[in-house]
C-alpha cells in the first residue's frame, strides 16, 4: 500500500526532504523556539476552527454564543481555554524565538529577508490577538476596541480613514464585529499560513544558522536527532497551555454595555506597554505613543540586517544591537510592570458595575434595553434597565400627584423633548433622588428606608408640621409594606385551603394547567379607550394579556424565562423586562393558577384583618423572587380573594401593583373572577371577562416577545 | 524538481553508527507527537461530535377528543419551544392524530422516513401519501408501498379527560 501510494506521490521522497535537512554540529536546544511557535500556531487554527463552530459573529448572538462554549459545549471550556493562553504563549514563544535570531545574529547575511517574514509574522501574530479580543463581545473586548479604535484614530492624516475602516460604522457595532471577525478566521490565517511557508521556505533554502561558532562535527539529520529536541520542548509547553486550558478559566466579562462609565478597560498583558505609554504623551502629544515611538521601533526592527551589515555573530561583538534590543525590552518591561500598578484591577471597580454585569450575566442574555439605551441626559437613575427606570419614574410621579408633563415639558404630545432640563421642577427631582440615595446610603446601610413618599404623600410640597386634629382625632391605620405575622389569624394553609374549598375544591384547582380567555378591557393612562382582550395562562409559569385596544396592541407576556412588555404610543413602546419587573411576571404566571399559591412564594405569613370597601379581610403575604413580595387579600366571609399587591424593587422604593378581584363564576367547576381592575404606577386597566375555557390548548408563540403592531393611522403617519 | 537549497551537504549515511538510536528516537518523536496529536482529536471530537441538544419531553395538550373522528388521521401543528444552542427557538412540528377507540388515541410524526418530506393523508386512498418519492403508509403508519425504509415515528399520546396530549 505504502509503496502504491509513494510510486503515485511521492510521498517517501518529500518526507525524506523535510526530515533529513541536514543540521550542523552544535545545533541544541536554543533552536527549538521556532518549532514551538508553529506548533502553537498550529493549536491555534485547530482551537480556532472548533470555537467558530459554535461562535456567532453578531453583538445579539456573540456573547451568548461564548457562554454557551464555555457552560454547554463538550469540553468547550478546555478549548476555549486554549485558544485564548495559546495566544499569550504565542506572542511569548514568537519574541523568545526572535530574541534567540537576534542573540545568535542569524538574520545576517543572507537571512535578511527571513527576518523582515519573521517581523511580518510577529505583527500578524500580535493582529490576531487585538482583533480576536472583540469577538467574546464582553466588557474587556468592547472598552479594550473602544481604546483601540481612538488610537487609530490619533495617527496624524490619516487617522479618520483608519478608525473608519476598522470600526466599519459610525459606533463600535455589529459592523465592527464581523469585520473584526472576517479578519481573525479569513484575512489573518491567510496571511499567516503565506508568510508562515514562506519563513520555512528560505529558512530551508539557506538553511538554519547553527551556533554562533562553528562546531566541528559531522552534520546530523534533522529527524531525528533535532526532531527529538523539537518535541520534547513542544510537549513541555504543550502540557503548560493544557494544564492552564483544565485549571482557568479563559476570562468572560460580562456582557458588553457601552454605557458602563465604570468599567476600566485593561489590555491584554503584551499590549500593556503601549496602553501605558498613552499615559505619558497626553493631548496632542499622542500620536508620540500611539505612531512614532512603535513606527520608529518597528521600522529599526525590520531594517535590523541592513543597519548591521558586519560579518560578526558573537553578541559581544554587536554590543549596539545587543544593548539596544537589552534597552527597548526594558522600557516595555518597566511600561508593563507600570500599568499593571497604575490600572485598577477588574476587583477594584465598582460593585455596581460588577453587580449589574453579573446581573445582565445571569438572566438577561437576549439584552436589556438600559435606559441610557433610551433617553438622553439621565443623571441620577443611570445604569438601570429601562423598565426599571420607568418603573421608578412612576414612582415619583404617584408619590407627588404629578403627572410627566409637569416635569417633562410637551410630554402626552409629539412634541415632547424628555433631556430637557428647561423645567426647574425636574431639575430639583434630580436633586432630590441624589438625596434620597444619600440619606438611604449614609444612614440606613443602603435601604430603602426612606423614598419620596414618605414625605410626599401625593404632595408637591411634604407637609412640616404636626396637625392636631389628626393627632387627636380617629387613627388612621396603615399596614406596613412588609407584615409580621399576627395572633388570633388563621394559618396560611388554613387560609388558603379555605380560598381552595370556597372555589371549587382543591381537586379541581389542581386540575387547572391552563386558562384562555376573552373580553372587553377599558384602560385608562397615556393610551385610552376600550377594546377587545385575550388572556391566557399556561401552568406553572406562563402567562399572556393582550389587548387590541384602538392605539394597537397592548401586551404583556411571559413564557417562563423571559418577559415583554408593548405598549403603541407609550415613552417606550416595547421593551423585555429585567430585574423586579421579570420577577413580577414570574409572580404573576404563578399566581393564574390558585393551587399553585403555596408553591410560588415563600415565608407566607398572615398579617392583622384589614378591610376593602367596609369588608374585612385576612391578609397573606409571601416572598417571591430578589426582594420581590406579594399581598394577598382573601374575603374572611367568603374566602375568596379579592386584591393582590405586587411589590418589586426599583431603584428609588418599591414598585407596586394592585389587581383587584370581582363577580366570580362558576367555570366547569371552578370559581373564576370575571372582574379584574389592574392598577399600577403609569394607569389603570378593568378587564371583563366573557368567555373563559380552562385545559385548553395554547399556542406557546403566545407567551413569546410580542410583535409590536401600530393603529393604521401611525403606520400611514410613519 | 527545484531545489530548495543553493548548496547542500549530503549527510552521510555512514555517519549513523547507531541506527537502532535513530530507530529509537524516531519512535518516541512520533509517540510524544501522537499523544498531543491524540489529546488534540479528543477534545475537538467530543466538542464536535457530542450533541450539544439537551433535549426536554414534555407533554402538551394538542386537541380535544371530542374533535378529533374516529379513525380518520388529523394533522395538528405543534409549536414547542427549544433551546437551539445558545437560543431559545420556536420549533413546529406536524403530527397526526388517530382516534383509535373511545379514549385512545394514536400520533404519528408525519415526516417521511425516507428522505424527510411532509406526508399528508389521502382521504379517498384511505392512506399517507409522501409528494417526494411516493412512499405510501397505512393510517397506522406501516409502509404500504415505495421507498421508505421504516415506518411512520410513533408520538407518545396520551388522553386526560378530554384532553389529548402528546409528548413533544
Amino acid at each position: 500500500m505504502r509503496d502504491w501510494l509513494d510510486n503515485r506521490t511521492g510521498f517517501r521522497a518529500l518526507l525524506a526532504h523535510l526530515l533529513d535537512e541536514p543540521l550542523p554540529s552544535g545545533v541544541g536546544w536554543w533552536f527549538v523556539t521556532g518549532s514551538i511557535v508553529l506548533f502553537l500556531l498550529s493549536v491555534q487554527l485547530l482551537t480556532g476552527v472548533l470555537l467558530a463552530v459554535f461562535y456567532s459573529p453578531s453583538p445579539d448572538h456573540a456573547y451568548d454564543s461564548v457562554r454557551f462554549i464555555m457552560e454547554q459545549v463538550t469540553f468547550g471550556r478546555v478549548l476555549r481555554g486554549l485558544h485564548f493562553f495559546g495566544a499569550s504563549f504565542i506572542v511569548i514563544a514568537a519574541v523568545v524565538h526572535m530574541l534567540r535570531v537576534v542573540a545568535f545574529g542569524s538574520y545576517k547575511k543572507p537571512r535578511e529577508l527571513n527576518w523582515v517574514v519573521g517581523v511580518l509574522l510577529l505583527l500578524i501574530i500580535l493582529a490576531f490577538a487585538l482583533t480576536g479580543y472583540l469577538l467574546p463581545w464582553d466588557q474587556k473586548a468592547y472598552w479594550a476596541t473602544t481604546v483601540t479604535l481612538n488610537i487609530a484614530r490619533s495617527v496624524p492624516l490619516a487617522g479618520n480613514v483608519v478608525s473608519g475602516l476598522l470600526k466599519g460604522g459610525t459606533d463600535l457595532g455589529a459592523l465592527t464585529l464581523m469585520r473584526w471577525y472576517a479578519a481573525h478566521v479569513f484575512l489573518l490565517p491567510a496571511c499567516l499560513i503565506v508568510f508562515t511557508v514562506a519563513h520555512i521556505y528560505l529558512m530551508r533554502r539557506h538553511g538554519i544558522s547553527g551556533p554562533v561558532k562553528t562546531v566541528s562535527g559531522p552534520a546530523h539529520p534533522f529527524y531525528p536527532y533535532q526532531a527529538i529536541r523539537d518535541t520534547i520542548a513542544i510537549a513541555v509547553v504543550f502540557g503548560l497551555l493544557l494544564t492552564m486550558a483544565v485549571a482557568f478559566n479563559a476570562p468572560l466579562d460580562a456582557l458588553a454595555d457601552p454605557t458602563d462609565a465604570t468599567y476600566v478597560p485593561r489590555p491584554e498583558w503584551y499590549f500593556m506597554s503601549l496602553f501605558e505609554l498613552l499615559k505619558h504623551f497626553p493631548g496632542p502629544l499622542e500620536p508620540v505613543a500611539t505612531v512614532i515611538i512603535p513606527g520608529l521601533v518597528l521600522t529599526l526592527l525590520f531594517l535590523l540586517p541592513f543597519l548591521d551589515r558586519r560579518p560578526d555573530r558573537e553578541p559581544g561583538k554587536r554590543l549596539i544591537v545587543v544593548a539596544s534590543f537589552v534597552f527597548v525590552f526594558a522600557i516595555i518591561g518597566a511600561l508593563t510592570y507600570q500599568g499593571f500598578h497604575s490600572t485598577p484591577p477588574a476587583s477594584a471597580q465598582s460593585d455596581q458595575a460588577i453587580a449589574r454585569g453579573e446581573a445582565r450575566a445571569a438572566g438577561q442574555r437576549r439584552g436589556p434595553v438600559m435606559v441610557e439605551d433610551v433617553f438622553k441626559n439621565v443623571q441620577a437613575l443611570k445604569g438601570i434597565t429601562v423598565d426599571e427606570f420607568m418603573g421608578t419614574m412612576g414612582l415619583m410621579s404617584a408619590s407627588l400627584g404629578l403627572c410627566c408633563n409637569d416635569c417633562h415639558p410637551g410630554a402626552g404630545t409629539d412634541k415632547v423633548v424628555w433631556e430637557s432640563d428647561e423645567n426647574p421642577r425636574k431639575v430639583l427631582a434630580r436633586q432630590m433622588a441624589f438625596m434620597v440615595q444619600a440619606i438611604n446610603r449614609d444612614n440606613f446601610s443602603g435601604r430603602q428606608a426612606v423614598t419620596c413618599w414618605t414625605c410626599h404623600r401625593l404632595r408637591l410640597t411634604p407637609l412640616e408640621t404636626p396637625r392636631l386634629d389628626q393627632f387627636y382625632g380617629e387613627a388612621i391605620t396603615e399596614l406596613d409594606d412588609v407584615i409580621s405575622k399576627a395572633e388570633g389569624v388563621p394559618s396560611a394553609t388554613q387560609l388558603l385551603d379555605k380560598y381552595l374549598a370556597a372555589i371549587g375544591g382543591a381537586d379541581k384547582a389542581a386540575g387547572m394547567t391552563s386558562i384562555a380567555a376573552t373580553g372587553k378591557v377599558v384602560a385608562f393612562g397615556s393610551f385610552g379607550g376600550g377594546g377587545n382582550f385575550e388572556y391566557f395562562a399556561q401552568a406553572p409559569d406562563k402567562r399572556a394579556m393582550l389587548s387590541h385596544l384602538p392605539d394597537g396592541e397592548s401586551n404583556r407576556t411571559f413564557d417562563g424565562r423571559t418577559g415583554w412588555f408593548a405598549i403603541p404610543l407609550a415613552v417606550v413602546p416595547k421593551y423585555p423586562l429585567t430585574g423586579g419587573e421579570l420577577d413580577g411576571a414570574r409572580i404573576d404566571a404563578q399566581l393564574s393558577f390558585p393551587a399553585q399559591i403555596a408553591r410560588a412564594l415563600t415565608g407566607l405569613r398572615v398579617g392583622p384583618v384589614t378591610d376593602i370597601d367596609g369588608k374585612n379581610m385576612y391578609l397573606l403575604q409571601g416572598n417571591g423572587a430578589r426582594g420581590a413580595f406579594v399581598s394577598l387579600y382573601f374575603d374572611i366571609k367568603s374566602g375568596l380573594l379579592v386584591r393582590t399587591i405586587r411589590y418589586t424593587p426599583s431603584k428609588i422604593g418599591k414598585v407596586p401593583t394592585q389587581v383587584d378581584y370581582e363577580d366570580y363564576r362558576d367555570v366547569a367547576g371552578v370559581k373564576f373572577p370575571y372582574k379584574w381592575t389592574v392598577t399600577w404606577l403609569d394607569g389603570r386597566d378593568v378587564f371583563d371577562f366573557a368567555d373563559v375555557k380552562f385545559n385548553v390548548p395554547i399556542d406557546p408563540a403566545k407567551f413569546g416577545e410580542p410583535v409590536l403592531t401600530l393603529p393604521p393611522t401611525t403606520r400611514a403617519a410613519r | 524538481m527545484i531545489s530548495l537549497r543553493r548548496s547542500r551537504t549530503t549527510v552521510p549515511t555512514e555517519t549513523f553508527s547507531d541506527a537502532s538510536r535513530r530507530r529509537f528516537l524516531g519512535s518516541i518523536t512520533s509517540g510524544i507527537l501522537s499523544v498531543i496529536g491524540g489529546i488534540l482529536a479528543f477534545l475537538g471530537g467530543g466538542a464536535v461530535l457530542s450533541s450539544t441538544v439537551r433535549r426536554q419531553e414534555d407533554w402538551l395538550a394538542v386537541s380535544a377528543l371530542h374533535d378529533l373522528p374516529d379513525n380518520e388521521p388529523t394533522p395538528v401543528t405543534l409549536s414547542v419551544m427549544r433551546m437551539d444552542g445558545y437560543r431559545q427557538a420556536l420549533e413546529r412540528r406536524t403530527i397526526f392524530l388517530v382516534k383509535t377507540g373511545e379514549s385512545d388515541v394514536a400520533a404519528l410524526n408525519a415526516t417521511c422516513t425516507h428522505l424527510g418530506c411532509l406526508v399528508a393523508w389521502d382521504k379517498e386512498a384511505q392512506v399517507f401519501k409522501c409528494p417526494c418519492h411516493g412512499g405510501i403508509y397505512d393510517r397506522n403508519g406501516a409502509v404500504q408501498d415505495g421507498p421508505p425504509p421504516e415506518p411512520l415515528a410513533k408520538i407518545a399520546a396520551r388522553v386526560d379527560g378530554d384532553r389529548v396530549l402528546v409528548q413533544a
